[in-house]
């Protein structure tokens, strides 16, 4: 067992005991990736922190139900994923909006020229708008595969679903991104 | 290859994980195909574009209600899921039946005559069974009498045969 694993066991024991510390620790440990998940799927930050409390109210509930053998960042991100797409599905015709993409996030430091940079934003506002187009279960292989860069045996983990079939979603979902890019792009030229 | 068979290999490609054979059919389609190659730009383009998204920070506050979640009572919920076993549902559907068969009654405007054809049901059902047990009661009589025949003709024969001797 990995170390970073055994100490995570530990804190979840220590929440299970009722410390206040340790479950500030998970939070500090996993609230982030959760919020850009959340925020990355579902398009809005109100709905995004709302989305996020409710994550970890499930998990703080269901903590006892955790396995200790097993890889807790996979259990955590499954319950989020479960909870993002339960929730999207539930409420769909209320998903038409996203906010606007907030272009100055961006980190410039990893584009070498202004010129690449602006760029690299009109390409990025693009596929934040795109996302609304594609469906839940392909925009969230998009979100694990391509934003948070994770290998295609943890996303059939995560979403418990055979590899053939996340390697498809993510190639459909890659796909229609960038047929909107290039529809975009020649709307862009049209006028 | 067509441009279709090449769009399902473009993923890979771009990820890198294609066997030598198939990537050689997609860089020798690419060649010849622009349409194809710009698909293929613009979705590295997209791919790079993701990869560099940016990472929102939580504030401050909304931490702090993430650090209360222990402290927060549990929502009273009534845990209503024994209501979605298989094994109610022909129970469920009988309910239905029966309450759809006592809403067609009660809303009917013609409730009156269905009430007539009911009692008029019933008294032909008490006929029936009135009839039912007359008949009952003379075959019971008759095979009394039959019984009592029977019994006469026995002792008869026992008698004539005592006289024979």
């Amino acid at each position: 067992m990995k170390l970073w694993q055994v100490q995570i066991n530990t804190i979840i024991q220590d929440c299970l005991k009722g410390k206040e510390g340790a479950w500030k620790m998970l939070v500090n440990a996993y609230s982030k990736k959760v919020f850009n998940m959340a925020y990355q799927f579902a398009g809005t930050y109100e709905e995004a922190e709302d989305l996020t409390q409710e994550v970890f109210f499930k998990i703080y509930n269901s903590l006892h139900k955790y396995n200790l053998s097993k890889n807790f960042s996979a259990w955590l991100l499954t319950l989020a994923k479960n909870h993002l797409i339960d929730s999207y599905r539930k409420t769909k015709w209320e998903k038409k909006n996203r906010d606007e993409f907030n272009e100055a996030s961006l980190d410039s430091k990893d584009f070498v020229s202004p010129e690449n940079h602006i760029v690299m934003k009109e390409i990025q506002k693009k596929v934040w708008e795109g996302f609304n187009h594609l469906s839940a279960d392909i925009r969230m292989v998009i979100i694990l595969k391509d934003i948070q860069g994770k290998k295609y045996e943890e996303i059939a983990e995560i979403m418990d679903i055979p590899i053939g079939t996340i390697k498809s979603r993510a190639n459909r979902g890659r796909l229609q991104l960038a047929k909107i890019l290039k529809e975009k792009k020649e709307e862009g030229n049209d006028m | 290859m067509t441009c279709n068979q090449i769009e399902e290999l473009l993923s890979p490609y771009l990820d890198g994980e294609l066997q030598p054979d198939k990537r050689h059919a997609v860089e020798e389609h690419l060649k010849t195909c622009p349409a194809c190659t710009e698909l293929l730009h613009v979705m590295g383009q997209a791919k790079h574009a993701l990869a560099d998204f940016p990472q929102k920070e939580l504030d401050a506050d909304f931490m702090e209600q993430l650090y209360a979640i222990p402290h927060k009572k549990k929502k009273f919920r009534i845990n209503l899921d024994f209501f979605l076993e298989p094994s109610l549902q022909p129970v469920f559907t009988g309910i239905t039946i029966i309450l759809t068969m006592i809403s067609l009654y009660m809303f009917n405007p013609d409730r009156a005559s269905i009430n007539k054809y009911i009692e008029r049901n019933i008294h032909l059902g008490y006929s029936k069974v009135g009839t039912l047990f007359a008949k009952a009661e003379f075959y019971s009589d008759s095979l009394n009498e039959y019984k009592d025949k029977f019994l006469v003709s026995v002792k008869d024969i026992q008698l004539l045969r005592k006289d024979e001797d």
